[in-house]
């Protein structure tokens, strides 16, 4: 009994009607003073967190300086390390990189068909590397077990003795094995499992402890340090805040008993409490409760509590939109910082060597301005564009030797890249091995950076590159002979997964409003506290699902369990409730996605009354279906569409010269026709997967014009004219060099099919005495007089054929869409022309030499995707017919003439996606060109 | 427990007509669980979205609520659900069970319980714990990925070929894709025997084929015109033009059985003559097909092996993809499975309540199955319950299979069956002219047979609806548009006119697309009538958002003069600094350039700032040229780009894209929605508008006919589509599999119009299109047939055709009627003040005790950060070097002085606590023995010694009366204020030194203990003045906490490497 006494002497209660902190450094302040001196050198103290760390701290050196007295701060260790100080470790500790390992070797020592019990697919090889994912899964395990002083055995027979279902046994017995074996592996490079040993020195009662040990609201503590610290209990001093008259609730050491708390009502008033429908409107709550303060307070004496993160971006949106400066205490994810991101991009690109990576890469700014300064030129990125369209390369392997040589800065670009790479390119090594290659990557692209440490992106770049060096030496530390082996992209994945939750801090800032996790609000002592995302599986957080240990094993094994959780953030919440502050819940009604969300329980641990009324006030809420337009504030808005349509602009733009294809669009769209023929704009893409149609078509007509222009165009044997075209396929064909991708490889045997058919045609166009004369003709022109003034008319005629007996001639065009149009149904809707190629040719062919005056037969030479519809089809237009679409030609020509490319058609015509942004073609409130047009 | 609780609860399924209150017999099934004792985490209550989910338990926890609030309520309560024994007594307990249990409950989705499941089993699956649902984006990309692994196949072009019907198409990788997003499913759903069902068949040789031509041609035939279709027959035969063949002349005839031409029969000898080109056609045909369907199948199986493996190594799954793993689950464990799923979920699963039961799948029931199939074991203490309506089954695209409810009855034959047909939702007239359609859809004949069939049955299902809201005025019309007007147009009008007369009805108008949607959106805009648009576009329907995102294009692709072109002329040019995109651009390489360096600088931008913190500047740039509305998606974009943050790509053109992939919803509050008939579905409003009603409701062809033996069964034969001509040549199990596809799809599109014709509660206005050719293809032929108030042929005038009701309704309404739940008015939460109008001002930071001062070392608050990060991060040492270092500060550390002895007692069992793990510990520990034997170093640390220093140092010209003493504090740990600072460190050594009492000085002694130590003079000189100023911090913090006077601080830095010291002052 004696020992409990001296044990509840332990605890030291501090009102929890004052705020905390301060209360704690009054305490230290009592007990630790003598006359002008404050010396807490020797003393050990452990707060909850960093957070409460650092305020105490600086609550401390306030008093000093008020006291002006000479103080010496105390010891501060966090909870993590406090172990290691009340025992001496008798061997050097393993690090995680290293646990980790160690499982991956257990697991595999094991053997994959004793694991079938554990798992569906277990790695086949017998590569180290291949079994860490595994060994993800068993370490957290361990660690959570551990602390809790449990092993893997002990949960085995607890199963036993609950009469668990026997595959449940199986697995657990597997474990224990599995953790058997750990414990060998790492003792056998003399090392040592850190929970082991804080375990093994409970158990030889090893803990001393020579400094006071003042625990600060530490209401949560796992087995592991409360069995540790009741060793050195008489040296402990645990400070609770709370009244004395609730003592039932705690245990010896000040932690919480979760069967107290659980029926333990909460005080919170209704009008603190605020219910809102989304993230959003939480944030625009947030900004309300600010505006009542009415400006009573700093920023500085204000924190707003954020359990669910997606909170955050919308705070931070509204307070920025608000001139409030905010800082996040949570920081900024490691992986989001450039140079994190840039060797993640190498990886993925090192790793299968696509063009999507390799785009991906050399966009990175990093990597972009290293480049750059490297080729000493910042503009090339068009090339890589340009290069994908041409080529659709699959692969863009990390060599020279394929042709990049037509887009020559590419070249040099490639160049740079291979020699910033090469030394991460090669087969799998000792991962140890691949630290330096990284880590000269990071200082080749990095090092020559100048800090100017008022720079955020420097610091943080700095601070990255730290971090990544720190995690990749890691891998070094790796026993040599248990050759754990990888590639490049290998290591670098290991050593991120150790840092994946790492964040980088935001600076301090005395003049910005923190956003604190939750776990930091109870110790805190800001004047306001808001705290959002008050909603179930953030506060309490639960868990539903377990791999291996379900909410109620726990609770049988005595660890943390959702009882536990919920105690904890039901203590949390009283002591905001009690303490003197002006306190703002904030409760959301549904997540992002619209869908629901559950209030905290922690809300309804009150009477009956106030019970069922909030839960009424909750459950039918309901949202104003406006979601809050945040840009709004302060502007005077516009009732219609101000974003315009550029009118075209016109001064002293003369068109002298069309080309017979531009009718179309000029009749289809006046305006887009001036877009995309007179001002020539153009979309770039690089994702292509295949040959778009135009190219698709560009190939067969260059292959066909080839043939136009060569002797054999006389052949009348379609085997010879077959295999000419297949010849100058395999040539077309290396331009994609040597792994163009299987879809390109696909789209030339489909165009050789259509070449073969076309071969048996046209061998018989022959011998029916046509004879191709011009094949492509560059730069056919011819002149129209409208009004009497010459206007100039371009293009190019894909072939003219002549009949060696009757000297008629025929134009043509290949044509490869699909289903085939035949020529009239592409050259006239309903009776209007809306296209004049073909009719236009007549006016083309007359400057020939060849030309002689008479009728001239126009057509397609149709090479449709069904073989069987391929043909020479001619369209049987009358010569008035003919001259009606002049007529048009006339009109158009004027137009331009005019320099009349305004208003947009209004039914955007297809194939004008391009333009439809700058049309604003899917608009409800579309920009009236009407009442400009005139 | 008493009586009542022990009794076994009947399991029971229930068939509720629209507005029947599924939800609320749901709701009272719960609670009446829940008043029997159940615990509520035995129950699992789930529907389709966790919208409606959420609609669920809405309902119980206020009915609680309300019940627990007021007796009165609870007795009203008790009596519409039939609560024995329930009032507020009871109410309040079992409302803070289920307040106390949030985090237990179990209503929710399908999917999400199933996820839930799969969770708990990841191993088992064979997957990776953390693999999670993703959206269907990231898993078009692995499919992507994995149709170029098929194509790279060698044999890949012919499969292609021969799926394509002897095409050569263009674009392989499309026809690819398009093939996988049209059948994959398709393909998981059915055993592999399914796609080869076809034999071949045999065809004509040349020879055999010329001389059946010629037997035909020699038959003699007296009728002219039935020889002259003979000779086009053969004709067609000759020139192979096979389609031709079989649509025309005699062939048809013979193929419909109708075996006459012209009402002259065909002489069997001609049409025995016929049967062998006949069949040689069907030969070709068949192989075509079998070919065609063999082929797909080879394409898709490659593309399964590589996608499914795929999705499991990147732990990137469809909801979908989760269920069929799961039944794969179950297959493989048995019976033990639910046994122990009871302990892996950590709640034994006793009650099932399942809502929307129509819209089950196959594959979703068979997880379900052994689950049900437990719950309804005679006398446990276990229930089974669900409810649906086979007539609003309008979600077989997504997989549901309403037969699975009639199965579901069969297969437990002791199931309570009810049903609901009593709307508490619609007023009379719509009921009466729902009733009026369906119990009379048999009047509606179309030229085929089938159609016909299927709305026979649907008639024959359909039971006669009441309401109970008999007391609510209605109206319903159905309107013919002449051929002149556009419909649109015409429903706008009507529209817009009801909106006038009555502005606060909620008025829907639904359509068959999401395309329309946006037309009428448009169409009301320019009307003046304000719809909320509720398909959910993407944002590209905003004109800033288009800006925005051409930016961005831009700085993907800075030579993308399109991009370029939109924001120059826009107000983001000025921001960017961006040049006009002219002619000259072609001529000048500068302006490019320009450009290009403007790419660069965004991309950076976006990267350092993040997406979010970006499109929100500019967005404020925008802001004051927006309308509302453009605000509205503005907003929405500001939010997608938050959250694009967490994965975002290095390519502004992922962001592009990203934002073209989401659809957003733009609600407004306008009580005018437009919305598709499905996104309406479960939804209520006084005024229904149906304008696109003359729309081909049978189904379109798909890429494929299958067939499926059973609701439960996995597709048992697949084939491509042929068309109906072809398909008369196929045997019968083919067109078997066609007409169940077709019934499938054609009473679907009847549910389709049934749900949308009950989600009105007052009024339904119709239209439907004179212009429109053949209304027995569509929803308005059926209203025509039924509604038309005769049983005359439907009147082909334009005009009203049916009209039932009052007009001016509105005028007539009651106050307001009263719901099952009664609502507890809201208690007084704070006012939600207008934030927009209002500015946000904040209390200067007072000069007073500071919150958040940043916390630095010494070395750090004086030496700004300088020089490369290269030099920064070589300066972080090896950790070998790291521990001599600090182990050699340990020593110095055990000395008080040198003269005595007793420092060296027990160092070394000292240091070992210390450094457990530091290999060079003797080594290191001889090492500094050495060190404190030379000169420098000992004089400082021998009292003795230092005190004559001290003396002359401190007070060169002082008399001294008192001896001075001095004592020493190592490892002085200190933390003060230095203005907007916490500045902490410990200083190696700290001398006191007194005269008498009084302190009149002190000393800081900093080691170096940096091993090798460049020699020569001037390097050492610089080394000493970087250190200065982190000593001089030293200094100043000292003369802080001890009050000395700045000048009475001194202080010595000792490079232990060369015993050598240096005053700093
Ligand atoms: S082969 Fe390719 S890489 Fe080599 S020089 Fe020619 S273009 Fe450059």
């Amino acid at each position: 009994m004696a020992k409990n006494i001296a044990l509840d002497d332990r605890r030291i209660w501090l009102d929890w009607s004052k705020p905390a902190l301060p209360a704690a450094v009054d305490w230290l302040f009592e007990r630790y003073r003598r006359e002008s001196v404050w010396n807490l050198s020797g003393v050990i103290v452990v707060t909850p967190g960093a957070r409460s760390r650092q305020r105490l701290l600086e609550l401390l050196v306030e008093r000093a300086e008020l006291k002006s007295l000479n103080f010496t701060p105390p010891d501060f260790v966090p909870l993590s390390q406090l172990p290691e100080r009340l025992y001496v470790p008798q061997h050097k500790f393993a690090s995680d990189v290293i646990q980790q390992v160690a499982w991956a070797k257990a697991l595999r020592d094991v053997g994959a068909d004793r694991l079938k019990v554990l798992s569906k697919n277990v790695p086949s090889s017998d590569g180290l590397f291949e079994w860490l994912p595994l060994s993800r899964i068993m370490r957290p395990l361990h660690v959570d077990l551990a602390s809790e002083a449990l092993t893997f055995g002990d949960v085995a027979n607890e199963f036993k003795r609950m009469r668990a279902d026997q595959s449940e046994l199986n697995r657990w017995n597997l474990l224990a094995q599995l953790q058997r074996t750990y414990y060998d592996e790492l003792s056998a490079v003399g090392l040592w499992d850190r929970q082991a040993a804080r375990v093994t020195a409970i158990k030889k009662t090893e803990c001393r402890a020579d400094a006071d040990i003042v625990l600060i609201g530490l209401v949560d503590l796992s087995r592991v340090f409360r069995q540790m610290l009741n060793q050195v209990a008489a040296r402990v001093h645990s400070l609770i805040f709370a009244t004395e008259t609730l003592r039932e609730g705690f245990d010896e050491l000040g932690c919480l008993r979760s069967e107290f708390w659980l029926a333990q009502p909460i005080e919170l008033s209704d009008d603190q409490l605020r219910i809102v429908d989304r993230p959003a409107d939480q944030a625009s709550a947030v900004i309300e409760c600010l505006l009542e303060l009415d400006g009573q307070f700093p920023v500085s004496q204000i924190a707003i509590g954020i359990p669910d993160r997606s909170v955050v971006a919308h705070l931070r949106r509204a307070l920025d939109l608000a001139d409030v400066d905010s800082r996040d205490s949570a920081g900024k994810l490691l992986t989001q910082a450039l140079p994190v991101k840039l060797l993640q991009a190498v990886m993925e690109y090192l790793q299968h060597q696509q063009f999507s990576q390799y785009s991906r890469l050399i966009r990175h700014p990093d990597c972009f301005d290293w480049v750059s300064d490297r080729i000493g030129n910042r503009m090339w990125l068009h090339c890589i564009d340009q290069f994908q369209n041409e080529f659709i390369p699959g692969e863009f392997p990390l060599r020279d030797g394929f042709h990049l040589s037509k887009v020559s800065e590419l070249h040099d670009v490639h160049r740079a890249i291979i020699d910033l790479l090469k030394p991460l390119v090669g087969h799998t090594r000792r991962l140890g091995q691949w630290v330096e290659p990284w880590t000269n990557l990071l200082l080749e692209v990095y090092g020559g950076r100048e800090i100017d440490d008022e720079s955020s992106p420097d610091i943080e770049a700095l601070f990255a590159c730290r971090a990544l060096q720190t995690a990749l030496r890691l891998l070094a530390d790796v026993p040599p002979d248990w050759t754990l082996e990888g590639s490049a992209g290998d290591a670098l994945d290991f050593a991120l997964n150790q840092v994946e939750r790492e964040a980088l801090a935001e600076p301090d800032a005395t003049d910005a409003i923190e956003l604190l996790g939750w776990l930091d609000l109870p110790l805190d002592d800001a004047a306001v506290t808001i705290v959002t995302g008050m909603n179930e599986e953030f506060v309490p957080s639960s868990e539903s699902t377990h791999l291996f240990l379900p909410n109620s094993a726990r609770a049988q094994l005595g660890i943390l369990d959702n009882a536990r959780r919920y105690a904890r953030d039901a203590y949390a919440l009283s002591l905001m409730a009690r303490s003197p502050r002006h306190l703002a819940i904030i409760c959301g009604r549904r997540n992002d996605s619209g869908d629901p969300q559950l209030p905290s329980r922690l809300l309804f641990a009150t009477d009956d009354q106030t019970m069922a009324e909030r839960s009424a006030s909750f459950f039918q809420h309901q949202a104003d279906a406006t979601s809050r337009v945040w840009l709004a504030t302060r502007t005077v808005h516009p009732a219609t569409q101000q974003f315009s349509i550029p009118r075209p602009a016109i001064d002293a733009l003369k068109m002298t010269s069309l080309s017979v294809t531009d009718f179309k669009q000029y009749l289809q769209c006046p305006y887009r026709f001036y877009l995309s023929r007179v001002l020539k704009l153009e979309q770039c893409v690089d994702n292509l997967a295949e040959l778009p149609p135009f190219a698709f078509g560009h190939l067969l007509h260059e292959i066909v014009e080839a043939f136009g222009n060569d002797p054999i165009k006389d052949s009348t044997d379609p085997d010879e004219i077959r295999k000419f075209f297949r010849r100058q396929l395999e040539l077309m064909m290396e331009r994609h060099g040597e792994q163009p991708s299987a879809a390109v490889r696909i789209q030339y045997q489909q165009v050789r099919l259509r070449l073969d058919k076309l071969a048996d045609l046209q061998a018989q166009r022959r011998r029916d005495g046509w004879e191709i004369i011009e094949a492509e003709v560059k730069k056919g022109t011819g002149t129209l007089v409208v009004d009497g003034v010459p206007f100039s008319l371009r293009g190019r005629i894909d072939r003219v054929d002549r009949n060696e007996h009757t000297g008629q001639l025929a134009v043509f065009d290949y044509k490869t869409m699909e289903p085939a149009t035949p020529t009239d149904k592409a050259h006239r809707k309903n009776g209007e022309w809306v296209d004049l190629q073909l009719p236009l040719y007549r006016h083309l062919i007359q400057t020939r030499d060849y030309f002689v005056s008479g009728p001239i037969l126009l057509g397609y030479i149709l090479l449709p995707g069904n073989i069987k519809n391929t043909e020479f089809a001619i369209a049987e237009w009358s010569e008035e017919e003919l001259r009606s679409a002049d007529q048009v030609a006339f009109d158009v020509i004027r137009a331009v003439r005019r320099n009349e490319f305004w208003p947009p058609a209004d039914e955007p015509p297809d194939y004008s996606e391009p333009w439809s942004a700058i049309c604003q073609d899917d608009l409800p409130e579309r920009w009236s060109t009407s009442e400009v047009a005139t | 427990m008493t009586m009542i609780e022990r009794a076994t609860i009947d399991n029971t399924i229930i068939r509720a007509s629209a507005g029947s209150g599924k939800t609320t017999a749901l709701s009272s099934r719960f609670l009446q669980l829940l008043l029997r004792g159940v615990h509520c985490q035995t129950i699992l209550a789930t529907t389709f979205t966790r919208k409606a989910a959420g609609e669920i338990l809405d309902r119980i926890m206020t009915g609680l609520a309300a019940s627990a609030l007021d007796d009165g309520e609870a007795k009203k309560l008790s009596q519409t659900l039939q609560l024995a024994g329930f009032d507020q007594q009871a109410a309040r307990p079992m409302l803070r069970h289920m307040l106390s249990n949030l985090h237990r409950l179990q209503i929710g989705t399908l999917d999400g319980f199933f996820a839930k499941l799969a969770r708990s089993y990841s191993l088992e699956m064979g997957l990776n714990p953390d693999w999670e649902i993703v959206e269907q984006r990231t898993i078009d990309q692995l499919a992507q990925a994995s149709v170029g692994s098929v194509l790279s196949h060698s044999d890949a072009i012919q499969l292609l070929h021969l799926m394509a019907k002897g095409e050569s198409i263009r674009g392989a990788n499309k026809l690819m894709m398009e093939a996988v997003r049209d059948l994959y499913e398709i393909l998981l759903d059915s055993t592999p025997g399914a796609w080869f069902q076809l034999q071949s068949h045999a065809v004509l040789s040349e020879a055999t084929l010329s001389s059946a031509l010629e037997q035909l041609t020699a038959i003699g035939v007296e009728d002219k015109r039935m020889a002259a279709a003979r000779a086009k027959d053969c004709e067609r035969a000759a020139n192979e033009n096979w389609d031709g063949f079989i649509d025309n002349g005699l062939v048809a005839k013979i193929l419909d059985q109708t075996n006459a031409y012209y009402k002259l029969p065909i002489p069997d000898e001609l049409r025995n003559a016929y049967l062998p080109l006949i069949d040689h056609v069907r030969g070709l045909v068949v192989n075509e097909l079998k070919d065609s369907t063999e082929s797909t199948y080879h394409l898709l199986d490659r593309f399964r092996e590589r996608f499914e493996a795929s999705k499991t190594e990147s732990g990137s799954l469809g909801f979908n993809d989760v269920t069929r793993r799961l039944v794969k689950l179950l297959e493989a464990s048995g019976d033990r499975a639910e046994a122990n799923w009871a302990h892996r979920l950590d709640w034994s699963l006793d009650h099932l309540l399942l809502d929307e039961f129509q819209d089950t799948s196959p594959e979703q029931w068979r997880v379900i199955e052994p689950f049900a199939r437990r719950v309804m074991k005679p006398d446990s203490q276990r229930s089974f319950f669900c409810v649906g309506d086979m007539k609003q089954a309008i979600y077989g695209w997504r997989g549901g299979v309403a037969e699975v409810f009639g199965l579901v009855e069969h297969q437990f034959p002791d199931l309570r069956n009810r049903e609901l047909t009593c709307s508490f939702r619609s007023s009379q007239v719509i009921i009466n002219t729902v009733n009026q359609v369906f119990e009379n859809a048999d009047r509606f004949e179309s030229n085929n047979p089938l159609t016909n069939a299927v709305v026979r049955q649907w008639k024959d299902r359909f039971k006669t609806h009441t309401t109970a809201k008999t007391n609510l005025p209605g109206y319903a019309i159905l309107e013919r548009v002449g051929e002149a007007d556009d419909l649109f147009a015409v429903a706008v009008d009507r529209i817009k006119s009801i909106y006038e007369r009555s502005p606060n009805m909620t008025i829907a108008v639904l359509t068959r697309a999401n395309t329309e949607v946006n037309k009428l959106i448009f169409a009301l805009h320019s009307a003046g009538v304000p719809a909320s648009e509720e398909g959910g576009n993407p944002l590209t329907d905003s004109a800033a958002v288009l800006l925005i995102l051409s930016l961005m294009q831009l700085a993907d692709h800075p030579h993308d003069s399109v991009a370029w072109f939109h924001v120059a002329n826009s107000p983001l040019a000025a921001m960017v600094a961006l040049p006009p995109c002219e002619l000259e651009r072609e001529k000048s390489p500068e302006i490019l350039r320009h450009v290009h360096s403007i790419a660069a600088d965004v991309r950076r931008e976006l990267s350092e700032r993040g997406y979010g913190a970006t499109v929100a500047r500019w967005a404020t740039v925008l802001a004051s040229s927006c309308t509302v509305r453009e605000l509205r998606r503005l907003q929405k974009l500001i939010e997608l780009a938050d959250e694009y943050d967490c994965d975002a790509t290095l390519r502004p053109a992922d962001f592009v894209e990203f934002v073209q992939a989401q659809k957003v919803e733009d609600p407004t509050g306008s009580p005018v929605r437009v919305m598709t008939i499905h996104k309406a579905k479960g939804l209520e409003f006084d005024v229904v508008v149906l304008p696109c009603l003359s729309k081909r409701f049978i189904p379109q062809p798909g890429e494929v006919m299958y067939f499926r033996p059973s609701p439960t069964e996995p597709i048992s034969l697949v084939t491509r589509y042929v068309n109906s001509a072809h398909r008369r040549l196929l045997p019968p199990t083919i067109l078997q599999a066609y007409e169940q596809q077709f019934e499938r799809g054609l009473s679907e599109a009847i549910c389709v119009l049934y749900v949308a014709m009950t989600r009105a509660i007052h009024a339904l206005h119709m239209f439907v299109d004179a212009k429109e050719s053949d209304t027995n293809q569509s929803m308005s032929g059926v209203l025509l047939a039924t509604l038309s108030n005769s049983n005359s042929a439907p009147v082909k005038s334009e005009g009203i055709v049916y009209e039932h009701g009052d007009p001016d309704w509105a005028k007539k309404l009651p106050v307001n009627a009263a719901s099952h739940f009664a609502a507890v008015p809201p208690k007084r939460t704070k006012s939600r003040g207008d934030v927009a109008d209002k500015t946000l001002t904040l209390a200067e930071s007072t000069t007073g005790p500071s919150r958040g001062l940043a916390m630095k070392s010494p070395s750090q608050m004086i030496a700004k950060i300088r020089g490369t990060i290269g030099a920064a991060l070589s300066q972080t040492a090896e950790p070998e070097a790291l521990d001599r270092g600090t182990l050699l500060h340990a020593c110095f550390a055990q000395i008080q002085w040198l003269d005595e002895p007793s420092w060296q007692n027990g160092l070394l069992e000292k240091l070992r606590r210390q450094f457990p793990d530091f290999a060079k510990l003797e080594s290191t520990m001889d090492e500094f023995k050495s060190l404190v034997g030379k000169p420098t170093i000992s004089a400082l640390l021998h009292r003795a010694s230092y005190s004559d220093q001290i003396a002359r140092r401190v007070c060169p010209n002082q008399i001294i009366f008192e001896p001075l003493s001095a004592t020493v504090e190592n490892e002085r740990s200190f933390a003060v204020r230095m203005d907007r600072w916490i500045v902490q460190g410990t200083i190696d050594r700290l001398v006191l030194i007194h005269e008498g009492p009084s302190l009149i000085a002190a000393e800081v002694i900093e080691y170096k203990t940096d091993r090798f130590w460049d020699t020569d003079n001037s390097m050492i000189e610089q080394r000493v003045a970087d250190y200065r100023p982190q000593i001089d911090a030293y200094r100043r913090a000292v003369a802080q906490f001890t009050g000395l006077a700045i000048d009475r601080v001194l202080a010595r830095l000792v490079l232990v490497g060369i015993d050598r010291e240096f005053e700093v002052r």
